[in-house]
């Protein structure tokens, strides 16, 4: 037997179940009395025991078989759906999880003896190890007259495909890109020839190649999304809060590499809210609120952005308390008013700065925002913070909806050129030498040269180009010597070697087959 | 020419892994079907030598499935495939008209010898 084909199918059959078994625990713990999950969760753990079975995985298989256990007694009403039942059951598909990830790694699955016998235990004996799914014989005749007259479900035209093979397209396609550039520059220098005619054509077939297969890179958040139900679950529980957990937007996709990239950062922020952002219960109706705290994540397409949003409706982030306690800390000075969003955002991120005076076990360690800012940064995004005592905190991430290929505008300093995001490009203006800062429309904005930042001398004198950058709720402006167009480019990630510095975002290969380094702004200031 | 098969199973495993079974015994598999109301819908449209059930499935599982069958083609060859511990319900597939039953997990041995009875 081709073991490997096996295994891979065990993989994903059981990973599809064990995702959706947390959603149909969720559903039975909300209305105990409906069948539709106990059938579907009966099914679910069957369907893990046969093919751990045949892979000769027993702990898993038997770890099953207490399930079903457990499941087909509900069905028959032998077993109590109390919670100690249905957190049996979250143990279950918890310790199901680990052993299929065991077999992920290559390893033999393990399963705790304790945890099987505690489940056969939840089972009245009589009942014990005949696994049957008793169905009423009144409502049998309906059930089947009702499955025979049903439409077919048309079976779903999908194919998997590796990621990793994607990746290679997206690749190739993305030399290809740099080529058509390639021909178009050629092209545009004898303007209503042949060439040119072939050379548009390619370009718009290029462009639809390009979105096609970045399309089907694209996956729903929802793929990330619906493992926090559960794990809000547990944080209400562990933390003695009551959580709603509010889902929008879950059919919107975006780029495979965004989505997996975005788990981290979300669990964080979360967790966040559900630890230091809602009340208890007590402090809630005291404010006059409910006591259930209610936190939304939200997923929203913006023209090339998706805007994720993490919503909490607690107490708001103390402004005052933080200003005291960046001050402690020396981050701000003794007089310094009172910090605005943005600044507060980063105040937040400073590496090591915690609201909290104790470590709990969920969150308050000091490592967040930070680690949060950074990864939304490193996918090309902008971070924002909006908080309002009493009323709540929102964190707003705004992400490209797709990675590997980037529109950018083309700078140049010296003989160097460097690309920098459109997604950050707020305006275009002129500098004039004699000035210390750029000022735009009365107001002065935080301002480098980029003759500096890349450590070329100073330039001469006269009028340069200003870039205003927006990240992070933050204007800025970047001194150029020169703008030198836009440009599709490829993105390369840069394996970071030490001394890389913050302000690289990447790297690309320029038309004329020249790299040029992609610039991070919110990285410049 | 093999005789032929449909494989009704809703865990694409176990599916993938009769069909490998019987394939390389010669035998041609001629549809799947992943629920019980799919079985009884691809068998009047395939009408194959054999099936092979499984007894938990959605929608409607083997047993109806199986009942549903038998009320047109009494004499459908219809092969259980049952999990351990589910000897009731396969005796009430039998006397809903299946002719044999092979236990979960597989030996390929075992479900051959069931096939080549049936098939006679």
């Amino acid at each position: 037997m081709d073991l490997a084909r096996y295994t891979a199918l065990f993989l994903s059959d059981s990973r599809d179940h064990l995702q959706r078994c947390n959603e149909l625990l969720l559903a039975f713990e909300r209305d105990p009395g409906s069948s539709t999950p106990v059938a579907e969760l009966f099914r679910a753990f069957h369907s893990i025991k046969g093919s751990s079975a045949a892979l000769g995985y027993d702990a898993v298989s038997e770890l099953c078989h207490a399930g079903e256990q457990i499941l087909s007694g509900v069905r028959s009403g032998t077993v109590e759906p109390s919670r100690v039942t249905i957190d049996g059951l979250f143990q279950a598909v918890d310790a199901l999880a680990e052993g299929v990830e065991a077999v992920g790694r290559g390893e033999v699955p393990v399963v705790d003896p304790t945890l099987i016998e505690a489940l056969f235990r939840l089972v009245p004996v009589v009942d014990a190890r005949t696994a049957e799914l008793p169905i009423p014989d009144r409502r049998r005749e309906a059930r089947l007259s009702a499955a025979v007259t049903a439409p077919m479900r048309p079976a779903a035209r999908q194919v998997r495909v590796d990621l990793e093979r994607l990746d290679a397209l997206v690749n190739n396609i993305g030399e290809l890109v740099v080529a058509r550039n390639r021909l178009a520059g050629l092209a545009d220098r004898e303007i209503g020839s042949e060439l040119e005619q072939v050379s548009g054509r390619i370009s718009a077939l290029v462009g639809s190649l390009q979105s096609g297969v970045l399309r089907a890179r694209m996956a729903p958040v929802d793929e990330v999304f619906d493992r926090f139900p559960r794990m809000l679950r547990d944080l209400g529980r562990e933390l003695g809060k009551e959580i709603r957990l509010e889902l929008q937007g879950t059919e919107i996709e975006v780029d495979r590499s965004v989505l997996d990239a975005l788990t981290e950062p979300l669990t964080h922020l979360l967790r966040n809210a559900a630890d230091h952002g809602l009340e208890s219960p007590e402090a809630r109706v005291a404010a006059g609120k409910p006591r259930e705290g209610t936190i939304r994540l939200r997923a929203e397409r913006v023209r090339d952005e998706v805007t994720v949003t993490v919503a909490d409706d607690g107490n708001g982030i103390d402004r005052v308390q933080v200003r005291e306690r960046a001050v402690e800390r020396g981050l701000l000075e003794a007089g310094a008013p009172v910090p605005d969003a943005g600044a507060l955002l980063r105040l937040l991120a400073h590496p090591g700065f915690t609201m909290r005076t104790h470590v709990t076990s969920v969150s308050g360690r000091g490592v967040g925002i930070d680690a949060v800012l950074n990864r939304v940064r490193s996918l090309g995004g902008r971070m924002e913070l909006k908080t309002a005592p009493g009323r709540g905190t929102t964190f707003l991430m705004h992400l490209p909806v797709t990675r590997a290929i980037l529109r950018a505008l083309l700078v140049g300093v010296g003989t160097e050129r460097y690309a920098i995001p459109f997604g950050v490009l707020a305006e275009a203006a002129v500098h004039e030498q004699t000035e210390s800062e750029v000022t735009l429309r009365g107001s002065p904005l935080p301002t480098a040269d980029l003759r500096d930042v890349v450590g070329l001398p100073r330039a001469a004198s006269g009028r340069r180009p200003v870039v205003v950058v927006e990240a992070a709720g933050v204007r800025a402006a970047l001194i150029v010597d020169s703008l030198l167009g836009q440009q599709d480019v490829v993105v390369e990630h840069l394996a970071a070697p030490v001394g890389l510095p913050p302000w690289v975002g990447g790297a690309t290969i320029l038309p004329d087959g020249e790299p040029a380094l992609i610039l991070d702004p919110a990285a410049l200031f | 020419m093999g005789h032929t098969v449909l494989v009704c199973d809703d865990a694409i495993f176990m599916r993938t892994m009769i069909t490998d079974i019987l394939t390389q015994a010669g035998y041609e598999v001629i549809g799947e079907a992943e629920s019980g109301a799919q079985a009884v819908e691809k068998y009047r449209q395939l009408k194959p030598d054999l099936v092979t059930m499984d007894i938990v499935m959605p929608d409607m599982g083997g047993i109806e499935a199986v009942r549903e069958i038998c009320k047109d083609h009494p004499e459908a060859k219809i092969l259980m495939c049952s999990a351990m511990g589910q000897q009731a319900l396969v005796v009430e597939a039998i006397q809903a008209g299946a002719k044999d039953f092979v236990v979960k997990p597989f030996q390929p041995s075992r479900v051959l010898e069931a096939v080549q009875r049936l098939l006679g």
